[in-house]
């Protein structure tokens, strides 16, 4: 990566530490601007491309943990933030981290140590970007994923998927937010019902006893060798995205509960029926297959570039 | 997902942020939990920070709807993001209690 066009800010109170870091990081090639504080580097972000953000954390006026969160929230939540303090504690970097800072850096600073990270948030942040230019251009995908019941617990699907929707498929929040709804109601179902085949009492345990049965449930290696079946289908030219979920379980009356649904899911306060009901008003189209083992749903793009054009 | 609760007189306010999914449920209804053992009988919930609830979160909020209800409680959503507007709109949750976006 040519590091001649990349542009840093750097925000401290203190003017000793912006003049020599500037300094030195001119030397290796960057363009540096500099800020105050965190409101002063809020308006700067506004006005300027910057490739990486390198901030102080104790400031007056807004400090580097209020200017990280307004950046995460409101601004790119992927641009790299370098976050420096000297008073390295494991509360302040666990508070930085679950904020969204990219890297943690101790005073006094080392600047070797410094140029360094800013080199591999630059390397990440450019294979980001060329995954995403590539994104674009992508036309369709068809994938699938095979989960047993013991990975499907470790595996934080919904995120994952939020991330792969969001970041590399470009789709925007609104709809992302709606297709993941569907997407956790569907798994669930697939693994409450159609593997573990859970009855009510059970469901209704506390969240201890609850654990403790489904950790013990696929133990049983019958249990543990059914699998979840996802597959994620996105057509930019037929304009759709599409989720199938498929069990290995017995199945259930798929009619009765769309009736049912049809009938009366507003103010529904029965415990049954009501993921499906979700689905159903979230969604384009619905589908069952295979005894209700199999369920389709669809989605309209059109939504998600309607949307993007509102916000 | 992370939720605060605060009291006041015999108020409580909820703040959600994240997602309450099927995973997370549980943390929902153990603080719904503290306000029905409260002497709170208002519950403002703020889910303007909240991407989205998943009917297991929506079938807790209700259970502890109807059992607010027997105490003559009130629930108000406070603020919501448009997601979860729509969502309790399309379900007529908003017929139960106030939902503001």
């Amino acid at each position: 990566m040519s590091e001649s066009s990349l542009s840093i800010l750097l925000v401290d109170d203190e003017e000793l530490i912006l003049v020599s870091l500037k300094r030195l990081l001119e030397l290796s090639g960057y363009d540096v601007d500099t800020a105050y504080n965190g409101r002063d580097a809020i308006n700067k972000i506004h006005q300027s491309k910057f490739h990486v953000i390198i901030s102080d954390i104790e400031m007056p006026q807004m400090d580097g943990l209020e200017l990280l969160t307004r950046i995460r929230k409101n601004i790119d939540y992927s641009l790299p933030v370098i976050l420096m303090t000297g008073f390295l504690n494991a509360e302040y970097a666990i508070e930085a981290i679950r904020r969204g800072a990219s890297d943690f850096i101790r005073k006094p600073i080392d600047i070797k140590q410094l140029i360094k990270s800013v080199n591999n948030l630059l390397t990440g942040s450019n294979i980001k970007q060329q995954i995403q230019n590539m994104a674009h251009q992508l036309s369709s995908i068809d994938v699938e994923f095979h989960f047993s019941p013991r990975n499907f617990l470790e595996t934080d699907i919904s995120n994952t998927l939020t991330v792969m929707f969001q970041q590399y498929l470009s789709l925007n929040t609104y709809f992302v937010n709606e297709i993941v709804l569907c997407l956790e109601e569907m798994l669930n179902n697939a693994f409450i019902h159609g593997t573990l085949n859970l009855q009510e009492e059970t469901r209704q345990m506390d969240h201890f006893n609850y654990k403790t049965y489904v950790q013990k449930a696929i133990s049983d290696d019958d249990i543990a060798s059914k699998k979840i079946i996802l597959r994620v289908k996105l057509n930019r030219s037929d304009r759709y995205l599409q989720l199938t979920v498929s069990d290995q379980g017995n199945g259930f009356n798929y009619h009765h509960w769309l009736e049912r649904t049809r009938e009366d899911l507003q103010s529904n306060l029965t415990y049954h029926g009501r993921g499906i009901g979700l689905i159903k008003l979230l969604v384009d189209e619905i589908q069952f297959q295979d005894d209700g083992r199999t369920i389709i749903v669809r989605k309209n793009l059109d939504y998600a570039a309607q949307n993007i054009s509102e916000l | 997902m992370d939720i605060k609760t605060t009291y006041q007189d015999k108020t409580a306010h909820m703040k959600i942020e994240g997602i309450i999914n099927s995973e997370n449920a549980y943390v929902f209804q153990d603080e719904l939990q503290k306000v029905l053992k409260s002497d709170a009988r208002v519950l403002e919930i703020d889910l303007s920070e909240c991407r989205n609830i998943s009917s297991t979160g929506i079938g807790r909020l209700l259970l502890f709807y109807k059992e607010f209800m027997t105490r003559s409680g009130e629930i108000e959503i406070v603020k919501c993001s448009p997601t979860i507007y729509e969502l309790f709109t399309m379900i007529k949750l908003n017929q139960l209690f106030a939902v503001n976006l």
